[in-house]
Formats: structure tokens, C-alpha cells, sequence
């Protein structure tokens, strides 16, 4: 996949009150230095319904770079506002026909028209995130359609087009699209808070590759478990090395809540679920036994 | 909803924050030594504390669950109260306010009382609490030590007036590592919104179009019989969606029928038919969907292949109740325009539907294997790499042809692509199955390239370059080209005609050739030396 440079994207009109819905990485630049809130970090152009188009400043209400969303604001009338209508993206079917309404080189409301390819995607985003249960569509979208949505027949917003796969850097057929779903939980919270409120265990896991290597198959292989984390006061053990420089295997989590996982993907999707506060009760499996160990989930500190 | 007088004194707490206390931290601030600290908690302004001894902001936070424990009460609310350091003499202040009505035991403890709380369970070092509810609280001319927590309460609270500076420095510490949060609803100010007031409602899904019902029908049944196809020559690289290249060795197939019996291109398994496997061997990895959702992977043999029309045949032992074999549909009724549908593996995303319209009929394409296929079927819906060996399928649900090539020159996707039409893999197949490969006439002689013959001076017909003792046509006596003693290059026959059919090039010919049968009388017209003579024998297997 090649990255191209973002910066002129797509978003949608979230609400009367002039808030926009774009990806996270449209403004990666200007969120990388670290904005204040209410500061200025793009400019939005509206299409009226007379032709005209009007730009306005956007300031930053709030980003998630695992979720690949942002929301900015714009300080506009409310009558010009034509805010986009939901849909539900839980009943989707592969074959269903999705417009795509987006800037793609530049080229402003471009509308391009496919069917859904496929359902439940997990795609790594360019902002090193993961979403899960992406729509993959066949619809031409290239750099530009970024934060721009995806349509279904009646008309209601299906999903957020944010990533291809391609080896040119333009569309071969094959996008993916943050599902509405995720973005109805998402975007109302950083309206409200400016950020999302995840819940995590704050230990480092081992990704599958390096698991694999260590002869972990099942569960998520703890590598370190800080004592500021709930989890490390709880008692999770992280992988140590041993004095003969040998590793020894930390814990490896293969339960919680009695849902069995098997990766540490798996592990981060049931999460997703899950609030800040909540109990949790981790089956991890320690030099063969099983043990259990129970704490309350805090707020994921990435 | 707050009652009427809570809200009047949230209303004028807010009015108070205006006019008095103009800065507001901001959530994104990070914390420095003098700066103010990056404080997210829903609704709370911190103010610096113009009555206090010192001018930093500050604020108290503590899980609700352990002031439980600490106080060993039931209670739902706590207040709040401050040691006031600086001026020993006054008792610390302890304003507090509810501003919800949900109180677990409705009581309406005194200050005094819950002053006396905190003093008595924890002197001089009281901690300070936070209510679950909506709280005011003020702490005007009030100094404190605070213990904070990482836990978030899920409520509104308004802090004024709280000063920081007695913070031990152990405490400094912990306060920064334990990220203290607050929450700052500036997009819409207004403290009492809740998440469900900036939730937008979600739209049930409406009803479909008849053309996407036909779609996603057809996509339903059809699904179930196409198949993943890796080869198993190749080493399987790690599946990340993303980055990772995906060879050629990972393709699509068709079920066949319900012997399991997979059709699927000859270069999709090209990496394993190259070491030249014997029949019954296990060349490709083929993982089959069945109807309940799951996927089942199988050790498919080779049972034959075609190098020349880019095809392949395996065979995956499996019970016949989940197969599920495709309808071939025919590909000489079909129509520039019509609609069809492919179902494949592109970049190792099983089962993509993809969607387009016919482009064009009767392309002449060459394949990755060197083989040609005439009269293939382009169409715009795209294909990638992992398409290859799946079904082109029209809007009925029969199979129209095989993906096979697309043009590109970045090595996905332009809308160009190409399929074997269905009328040959319906020829080619059962030859495979029966046999092993196709038997296939062939004048086994050697003819010239068309820019080779141009070059040679031969504008119409095929050139013979050798026509070996041991070929049919050379027993015929068909001419090949020589070199004359004086090293000049004397030209071989030109077939011109075959069955009375003319012929301007050696790629017709083979066109020609291909609706001929082993054995078939033939009767070649041939230029030599500017004059006409006929050969006539009876065509043999082609030996490529």
C-alpha cells in the first residue's frame, strides 16, 4: 500500500450545529502539532443549495487516531447546514448497492458508485490503528474520498470511506469504510469530551507474530504489566528474562469474562465493548495452570 | 432533569465562572511545571483561585468506590473537604450543592456534619471527595493535599476556587503520572448535555431496490461455490491486510461438480505444476465456505492441466453435501452491455464481489503462461490479483467464464480484465478430467512468428520454419526453410489455406485448429516457389 500525503479530504455535516465528521489522518498534519483546542486546524468549504460554495474555518473538537476519526466545528448559520442521515451498518448485505460522495484528486463532490464487496474487514489504517468490521466496496475511491461518506440506496450514511488497498496509491477496486455504527459510538464522544474514553488493560501485549515465535498459540502473551496499571496491581506477570538470559514466559490471557480469545486482536475487539469502570475477570494461563485474576478496567493510556 | 433550585444554582454558577474566572484550562494543554494541567473531567472548569494565598488552579478528584471504603458508608454523595494550610486559624470552607436529585438515601446531611466525617476518620490529611452527582463545589480561601485516581467519574462537576499549592512533592508526582481528567464539553457549553443529546438518530435500514435483492441474491448462492486456491509450493506469507505482498500463488477457484472436482488457472498453481507433479499429487491448498459461515481447508490433487488455455483441474476429497457446484451459462449468447459479477480472493480478501458490465467480446489476450486465449470476454468490474480462477457470472447466476488477465500497468485494477469464455472451459474441462490434459491437433511443425514471417517477406499466410520426418504434415510433404549454400534463406511453404478456408496468419490458423478434432482429414493450400499446391493428411495430437 503507499501512502500518500493527506491533507484534502471529504467530511460530513454532523449536525446543526455545525459539526464535521472527517478521518483523523485528513488532518494528521495539523493535529500533529499538537492543536489547542478551539484552534483553527482546517479550512471547510459548503456547497449551498444555490451552487455557491463557502469556506470556513474549522476548529478541532475532538480526534481519535485509533478509530481514524475526527470532528471539527465550523461557525456557520444554521440554516445552510444539511446534516447526513444515519443508517445502520449491523444490517448490511454484501451485494447492496453504496454511492460514494467524496474529493478524490481534488475533484469536489465526485460521486462514484459500486456494491458492497464484503463485510467485516479488519484493516490497519494509516494511522496505525485497527478497525474492525470494515465495509469493503467496489466503488472508485482514491485520496481525496477520505472522511467523505458511504451511501446505501435510501439514502442514509453507511460508513466513513478511509482507507485502499492499491499498489499505485488510487483505487483498484478495493476500500474500506469505518462502519456507522462505530462512528455513531465515536463521534458523540469526542463532541463531548474531545477524546474517547477506552477502556484498556495498559499492558503491553505481544503482537501474533512475535507470539507465534515464542510458542504462544492461544492467548494474548503479556510482555510487561507496569504497577500504575489496574491490571499490574492485580497480579498479571510480564514476560522476564531469566538469568541465564533465557525468556520466561509472562502471562498469557486466554479468557475474559469467559470469552475465550485467541489473539491479542481478538483481546482489543471484545474491549471495544467494554466501559471505563467496568469488572473484568482474565482467565490467564501461568507456568501451565490456570489462574484467574479480576480488576476493574481504567482508561486505556494510549 | 435538575430540580428548579438546582438549577438556578448551577445557572449561577456558571454565571460566576464568566465574569470571574475567565481562564479555563484547556483539554489539551500537557502539563508543565507552571502551566496548567491537562485536566479532562466532563463539565469542570478550572479556575485559577483568585481568593486563595497562591494562583494555581487545582482540583480534587477520588473514586467514588473507595471514598465508599475509606468512609465506610453507604452514602451516594461525599463532600468535599480541604485542610486549609495557610491560614490554620479558619476552618476549611465547605460549600457544596446537589444538583440531582437521585440521591440514594435522599438525606440532607449538614455541612457540619460531613465536615466532622472527614475530620474524625482522617485528621489533619483530609481527602477530598468528589459527589457522584452533579456537585458545586467551592473552596474559596482553601489550600488542600489531594489523592487522585485514574478512575473517571461519570459526572458533571463544577470546582471553584481550589488551590493547589501545598502539594507535596510525592503528591506532584502522582498527580501527573495518574492522569487527572476532565472532560471539557466547550463544543456546545453546556454543562447539563448529556451523550444522548449529541447522538444524531440512527435510520433504520429502508428497503432495497430490485436490482440490489437481485445482486445480493445472486451473490448468496453463488458464493458458496467459489473457493480460495493457494498454492502449496509457495510459502505462505504472514495474512496482514495492508502491507504485505501476496504472491501469485493465491487464487480463486470454481467448484465443479460434486465429485470435488475444482477448475481454476493453470498459473495459480503454476509455482507447484512447474516441479511437474505426478497425478495424485497435492499441489494447492483449497479452502471451501460452507452454508453455516464456516471455512474448511482441503489438500487438492492435480487431475490435469492446460498450459495453452491457462487451466487447471483439482480434486479435493470432501462429503458432496457442501459442495456446491456453479450452472454454466453460454458465453456465445452474451451481449456488450450486460451485467455480470465476479467472485474471487483479490489481494487475499475472500470472497469479493465485484461488479461491472461486459466492455467487450472476442479480445485475443495472451496469459502469463504464454498461451492464448481468443475470444475472451473483458469486462470493467474489478479484478485483481487473487481474482484469477474465479467466475465471471451473469445476472442469472450462470457462469460466464473464468477471470483469468487483467491489463494493467501497476498491477491491480484499471477496469480491463479478462475472462476464459465458458463455451471453452466447458470443452477444455471434461478433457482434462477424463485424460489428464487436452487432446489437442496440431500440425506439429514450426511455424513462423508473424514479425518474423513480415521481416521474411510473407504477407499472407503461415510460414513453416521445420516440419520434422516424424509429424503427419512433414510425411505430407510440407516444405520447411533452409539456408542455401551460399547462405541465403530459401523460404519454406506458406500455408495459405486450410479446408478451403484462407488464412492470413499463424494465429489464425491455430484459431482454426482449435475446432478440429484429432484425426480429421485436413487438405493445406500452400505457396512454393509462387505457385500453388495442396497437402492433405489427417491431423495427429499436438505435441506442445
Amino acid at each position: 500500500m503507499v501512502e500518500i500525503p493527506e491533507g484534502n479530504g471529504s467530511g460530513i455535516v454532523w449536525d446543526t450545529q455545525g459539526h464535521i465528521v472527517t478521518n483523523y489522518h485528513v488532518i494528521g498534519s495539523a493535529l500533529s502539532n499538537n492543536p489547542a483546542y478551539g484552534q483553527a486546524v482546517a479550512r471547510v468549504t459548503l456547497l449551498n443549495v444555490d451552487g455557491s460554495q463557502k469556506a470556513y474555518a474549522a476548529i478541532l473538537v475532538g480526534a481519535d487516531k485509533t478509530k481514524d476519526l475526527a470532528v471539527l466545528k465550523i461557525d456557520c448559520p444554521p440554516e445552510v447546514l444539511r446534516p447526513v442521515t444515519l443508517g445502520q451498518s449491523s444490517k448490511l448485505r454484501v451485494g447492496q448497492r453504496c454511492l460514494a460522495i467524496g474529493n478524490p484528486f481534488g475533484f469536489d463532490h465526485t460521486l462514484t458508485v459500486g456494491v458492497i464487496s464484503g463485510l467485516n474487514r479488519d484493516i490497519s489504517t494509516q494511522v496505525g490503528g485497527i478497525i474492525s468490521g470494515s465495509i469493503q466496496t467496489d466503488a472508485a475511491i482514491n485520496p481525496g474520498n477520505s472522511g467523505g461518506p458511504l451511501v446505501d440506496s435510501s439514502g442514509n450514511v453507511i460508513g466513513i470511506n478511509t482507507a485502499i488497498f492499491t499498489r499505485s496509491g488510487t483505487s483498484a477496486g478495493v476500500s474500506f469504510a469505518i462502519p456507522v455504527d462505530v462512528v455513531a459510538k465515536t463521534v458523540p464522544q469526542l463532541i463531548m469530551f474531545g477524546k474517547v474514553l477506552r477502556p484498556g488493560l495498559n499492558v503491553q501485549l505481544a503482537p501474533d507474530s512475535v507470539a507465534k515465535q515464542l510458542n504462544v498459540k492461544n492467548g494474548a502473551l503479556v510482555l510487561s504489566a507496569p504497577e500504575t496499571s489496574a491490571a499490574g496491581k492485580a497480579g498479571l506477570l510480564p514476560t522476564k528474562r531469566g538469568l541465564a538470559g533465557n525468556i520466561i514466559l509472562g502471562d498469557v490471557i486466554v479468557a475474559i469474562n469467559n470469552v475465550p480469545i485467541k489473539t491479542s486482536l481478538e483481546l482489543s475487539k471484545i474491549l471495544d465493548d467494554y466501559q471505563v469502570g467496568d469488572q473484568v475477570f482474565l482467565k490467564v494461563e501461568r507456568d501451565n495452570n490456570l489462574t484467574e485474576l479480576s480488576f476493574r478496567l481504567e482508561e486505556s493510556n494510549q | 432533569m435538575p430540580a428548579a433550585s438546582e438549577l438556578h444554582s448551577l445557572c449561577s454558577v456558571s454565571r460566576l465562572l464568566s465574569c470571574h474566572f475567565p481562564e479555563v484550562a484547556s483539554p489539551f494543554h500537557s502539563f508543565h511545571n507552571d502551566a496548567p494541567p491537562r485536566l479532562l473531567l466532563p463539565n469542570c472548569f478550572i479556575i485559577h483561585a483568585k481568593k486563595s494565598p497562591c494562583n494555581r488552579p487545582s482540583l480534587a478528584v477520588q473514586s467514588a468506590s473507595a471514598a465508599r471504603r475509606h468512609l465506610k458508608t453507604k452514602h451516594n454523595y461525599f463532600a468535599v473537604a480541604a485542610e486549609d494550610s495557610h491560614s490554620s486559624s479558619q476552618a476549611p470552607q465547605l460549600n457544596y450543592c446537589r444538583t440531582s436529585p437521585d440521591l440514594e438515601h435522599g438525606n440532607t446531611e449538614s455541612d457540619s456534619n460531613l465536615s466532622n466525617i472527614t475530620r474524625r476518620n482522617f485528621g489533619a490529611r483530609a481527602l477530598s471527595y468528589v459527589a457522584l452527582l452533579p456537585v458545586t463545589l467551592d473552596f474559596s480561601g482553601c489550600c488542600a493535599d489531594f489523592l487522585l485516581t485514574s478512575y473517571l467519574p461519570e459526572h458533571v462537576i463544577s470546582v471553584l476556587n481550589v488551590c493547589f499549592c501545598t502539594m507535596s512533592e510525592i503528591n506532584h508526582e502522582t498527580y501527573c503520572k495518574l492522569q487527572l481528567k476532565i472532560l471539557k464539553n466547550q463544543a456546545l457549553g453546556d454543562p447539563t448535555l448529556r451523550i444522548e443529546d449529541v447522538t444524531p438518530p440512527i435510520t433504520p435500514a429502508g428497503k432495497l431496490q430490485p436490482i440490489e435483492e437481485r445482486t445480493i441474491d445472486l451473490f448468496e448462492k453463488t458464493t458458496y461455490s467459489v473457493v480460495n486456491v493457494f498454492d502449496a509450493s509457495l510459502r505462505p506469507q504472514l495474512k496482514q491486510t495492508g502491507m504485505v505482498e501476496i504472491p501469485e500463488g493465491n487464487g480463486s477457484g470454481i467448484v465443479w461438480d460434486t465429485q470435488g472436482h475444482i477448475v481454476t488457472n493453470y498459473h495459480v498453481i503454476g509455482s507447484a505444476l512447474s516441479n511437474n507433479p505426478a497425478y495424485g499429487q497435492a499441489v494447492a491448498r483449497v479452502t471451501l465456505l460452507n452454508v453455516d459461515g464456516s471455512q474448511k481447508a482441503y489438500a487438492a490433487i492435480l487431475v490435469g492441466a492446460d498450459k495453452t488455455k491457462d487451466l487447471a483441474v483439482l480434486k479435493i476429497d470432501c462429503p458432496p453435501e457442501v459442495l456446491r457446484p456453479v450452472t454454466l451459462g453460454q458465453s456465445s449468447k452474451l451481449r456488450v452491455g450486460q451485467r455480470c459479477l465476479a467472485i474471487g480472493n483479490p489481494f487475499g480478501f475472500d470472497h469479493t464481489l465485484t461488479v461491472g458490465v461486459i466492455s467487450g467480446l472476442n479480445r485475443d489476450i495472451s496469459t502469463q503462461v504464454g498461451g492464448i486465449i481468443s475470444g475472451s470476454i473483458q469486462t470493467d468490474a474489478a479484478i485483481n490479483p487473487g481474482n484469477s480462477g474465479g467466475p465471471l457470472v451473469d445476472s442469472s447466476g450462470n457462469v460466464i467464464g473464468i477471470n483469468t488477465a487483467i491489463f494493467t500497468r501497476s498491477g491491480t485494477s484499471a477496469g480491463v480484465s479478462f475472462a476464459i469464455p465458458v463455451d471453452v472451459v466447458a470443452k477444455t474441462v471434461p478433457q482434462l478430467i477424463m485424460f489428464g490434459k487436452v487432446l489437442r491437433p496440431g500440425l506439429n511443425v514450426q511455424l513462423a512468428p508473424d514479425s518474423v514471417a513480415k521481416q521474411l517477406n510473407v504477407k499472407n499466410g503461415a510460414l513453416v520454419l521445420s516440419a520434422p520426418e516424424t509429424s503427419a504434415a512433414g510425411k505430407a510433404g510440407l516444405l520447411p526453410t533452409k539456408r542455401g549454400l551460399a547462405g541465403n534463406i530459401i523460404l519454406g511453404d506458406v500455408i495459405v489455406a486450410i479446408n478451403n478456408v484462407p488464412i492470413k496468419t499463424s494465429l489464425e490458423l491455430s484459431k482454426i485448429l482449435d475446432d478440429y478434432q484429432v484425426g480429421d482429414q485436413v487438405f493445406l493450400k500452400v505457396e512454393r516457389d509462387n505457385n500453388l499446391t495442396e497437402l492433405s493428411f489427417r491431423l495427429e495430437e499436438s505435441n506442445q
